[in-house]
C-alpha cells in the first residue's frame, strides 16, 4: 500500500487544493533535487483529480497543527531557539538597558532614605 | 508568547508520539515490526488525545503490559478520532506483516483495523463534520468514499489469491497454502463480521466467489489438454486432487460443488467409455471430489440446490462399484435411488444386489434332499425357503423390472418347488 500524500507531507487532511498549492510551493523553494521531485509527485496526487483528493484526506490521519512534517528535532529547535535568543541577548542586562525598557523594575534605595 | 507556547506543544506532541509509538507497534506486532519515522509522525494527533486524558493514558500503560487480548477493552475507551488512527496504523501494520508472511498476526491486526473503521463510522458526527472540512466542490457521500476504498482493497487480493493457488499460472501443484489461506480468511471475516458499509462485504464476496469459479475453469482446462488414452493413471487423477486440494483452502459454494460434480460425472463416463475406469484411476477422482459430492447432496435435502439429482445417483453408482462389500454397495444405490427415484442405473445394480439373496436363498434350498421332505420339519423349511426366494426375486423385479436374469430365477424356483412336490398354495 502506498503511503498517504498528506502523511508523507504532514498536511492537514482539511487542505484545499489551492493551499495545498501554496504549502507546496513554499516548501519547494528550500527543497532539495529528491525532495522537489517528491513534492511534485505528491502535489499531482493531490490536485489533479479532487475525487483522489478527497480519498486521501479520508484516509490520513487527522492533524493536530501544520506542523507535522517536522520532525522532532526541527520542532525542537524552532522552539528552543527563541529561549536562547532570550537568554543571550535580553537576559544580561546592561546600563543601557536599563534606560530603554528596564527588565526588571526594582526599587533602588535613594541616598537619602539610608540611614 | 502564544508562539512559542504553540511550538511547545507542537514539541510535545511529537515527544509524546516518539515515546509512546513505538511501543504500541512492537506491542501489537509481537516485537516483529519497529514503527516507521512516518508511523511516529503522523500519530502525533493520537498521542496528544493520550497527553490530555490521563484515564485513557493509564489504560494505554496498562494494555502494554497485557497480551494482544487486552487491544478489545483499551478500544472501547477510544473515539472515533482515537479509532481513525487506529485503523490506519494497524491496516499500515498488516500489510507490512503479510509482507513478511507473519500471516495470522496480519490477520488479527487487519481486524483491528476493521473493527477500528467500526469504531470511525460509527459515530456519524465524526464523519460528517470530516467531510465538511474537505472543501469539496462536489458532494461526497462518507459511506461511498470509505466503501470504495475498502472495495479496491479488497480487490487486490483477487490476484493474490489466484497466484496463491498457481491459478495464474494454470500450473497444479505449486500451491502457497499459508498464503491462500490468509487471504481467504481475509476475505471471509470481510464477508462475515457485519461491517457498517455492505459494499466490501459483497466485493468480498464476489471476490471469493470469482476465484472459485476460476478453479472450475483452470480445472476444465487442465482436463481438455489431456490425453484420456495415452496418459498415465497420474495424470488423470493429478487435476482432481489439485482442485480438492484449492478447494479445500477457499471452500466451495454449491455451485461450485454443483459445478465439480457435472464435471466429474462427464470425466468418468469419458473414463469408462475409452476403457480407462480402473479403479487406480477412479478411485482417487471419487476421494477428491467426494466431499463436495457429499456437500451438495446435503444441500439438496435442505432444498438449498435442486436438479442435479440425476447427476448425483450416476455419481454414486461409480462410488458404489467400487465398494467391496455388498451391504456397502447396496445402501449406496438405495441413496442415489432416494436422492432420484427411478434412476436407472442405480436401480439396476441394486437389482443385482438384491439377487444375491435370491442366489442364496436358492442354494440353500438345493442342499434340501427331495427324500427330506417327508419329514414335516423339513417341509416346512423347503416352504419358508421357497418363499424367503420368491418375496426376494419380487423384491429385484420391483427395483428393476427389466433385470435379466429374474425369468431364469423364476424358473429356479420353479423347478425347486416341483423337485420338493410343493405347492405354490403351500407356502401362504
Amino acid at each position: 500500500m502506498n503511503d498517504n500524500p498528506f502523511d508523507v507531507l504532514g498536511l492537514s487532511p482539511q487542505l484545499d487544493t489551492r493551499s495545498i498549492t501554496t504549502v507546496l510551493q513554499r516548501r519547494a523553494e528550500t527543497a532539495t533535487g529528491d525532495e522537489r521531485e517528491a513534492l511534485q509527485k505528491a502535489w499531482r496526487a493531490l490536485t489533479m483529480k479532487e475525487q483522489e483528493r478527497v480519498r486521501h484526506a479520508f484516509f490520513a490521519h487527522p492533524k493536530a497543527s501544520d506542523d507535522d512534517h517536522m520532525s522532532t528535532r526541527e520542532l525542537r529547535e524552532r522552539a528552543v531557539a527563541p529561549l536562547v535568543r532570550l537568554r543571550k541577548r535580553d537576559l544580561v542586562t546592561t546600563p543601557e538597558d536599563h534606560q530603554k525598557e528596564p527588565l526588571l523594575r526594582v526599587d533602588l534605595p535613594k541616598t537619602s532614605d539610608t540611614p | 508568547m502564544r508562539l512559542l507556547s504553540e511550538q511547545l506543544a507542537a514539541l510535545r506532541r511529537a515527544l509524546a508520539a516518539d515515546q509512546r509509538v513505538p511501543r504500541l507497534v512492537d506491542w501489537a506486532t509481537g516485537g516483529q515490526l519497529r514503527a516507521t519515522a512516518l508511523d511516529v509522525r503522523s500519530m502525533r494527533d493520537w498521542a496528544a488525545r493520550l497527553l490530555d486524558d490521563a484515564e485513557l493514558s493509564s489504560a494505554f500503560e496498562s494494555m502494554l503490559l497485557a497480551d494482544v487480548g487486552a487491544w478489545t477493552r483499551f478500544s472501547e475507551k477510544c473515539s472515533a478520532r482515537m479509532a481513525h488512527h487506529h485503523a490506519l496504523l494497524f491496516g499500515r501494520l498488516a500489510t507490512r506483516l503479510e509482507e513478511a508472511h507473519a500471516f495470522e498476526d496480519a490477520l488479527r491486526l487487519h481486524r483491528w483495523s476493521r473493527q477500528a473503521w467500526s469504531g470511525t463510522l460509527a459515530d456519524p458526527t465524526y464523519t460528517q463534520n470530516l467531510l465538511a472540512s474537505l472543501k469539496t466542490e462536489s458532494s461526497y457521500e462518507a459511506a461511498s468514499v470509505f466503501g470504495g476504498v475498502f472495495s479496491s482493497q479488497l480487490t487486490s487480493y483477487e490476484g493474490q489469491l489466484k497466484q496463491a493457488l498457481a491459478l495464474e499460472t494454470c500450473s497444479s501443484g505449486a500451491i502457497a497454502t499459508d498464503h491462500a489461506t490468509f487471504v481467504t480468511r481475509l476475505l471471509d471475516e470481510w464477508d462475515q463480521e457485519g461491517f457498517p458499509l455492505a459494499q466490501p462485504a459483497e466485493n468480498a464476496r464476489q471476490t471469493l466467489s470469482s476465484v472459485r469459479h476460476t478453479c472450475l475453469d483452470v480445472l476444465g482446462d487442465h482436463l481438455d489438454a489431456l490425453d484420456v488414452v495415452e496418459a498415465s493413471d497420474e495424470a488423470l487423477t493429478e487435476p482432481w486432487t489439485w482442485l480438492h486440494e484449492v478447494l479445500e483452502i477457499v471452500g466451495a459454494s454449491t455451485a461450485i460443488a454443483a459445478g465439480c460434480l457435472t464435471r466429474v460425472v462427464d470425466f468418468l463416463w469419458h473414463l469408462r467409455k475409452l476403457e480407462r475406469d480402473d479403479a487406480s484411476v477412479v478411485r482417487p477422482i471419487l476421494d477428491a471430489t467426494r466431499p463436495h459430492v457429499t456437500t451438495l447432496t446435503n444441500d439438496l435435502q435442505d432444498d438449498t440446490a435442486f436438479g442435479l439429482q440425476g447427476r448425483i445417483a450416476d455419481y454414486l453408482v461409480f462410488v458404489g462399484e467400487r465398494e467391496e462389500e455388498s451391504r456397502e454397495r447396496r445402501a449406496i444405490f438405495e441413496h442415489g435411488l432416494q436422492i432420484c427415484p427411478g434412476h436407472r442405473n442405480s436401480a439396476k445394480l441394486l437389482s443385482y444386489e438384491y439377487l444375491r439373496d435370491v442366489e442364496s436363498t436358492l442354494v440353500q434350498l438345493t442342499m434340501i434332499p427331495r427324500t427330506a421332505t417327508r419329514l414335516a420339519p423339513v417341509t416346512s423349511r423347503a416352504r419358508t425357503l421357497l418363499k424367503k426366494a420368491s418375496v426376494e426375486l419380487d423384491r429385484v423385479e420391483e427395483a428393476f423390472a427389466f433385470n435379466e436374469e429374474i425369468p431364469d430365477m423364476r424358473a429356479t424356483i420353479e423347478e425347486h418347488r416341483e423337485r420338493l412336490n410343493l405347492e405354490e398354495s403351500d407356502e401362504r
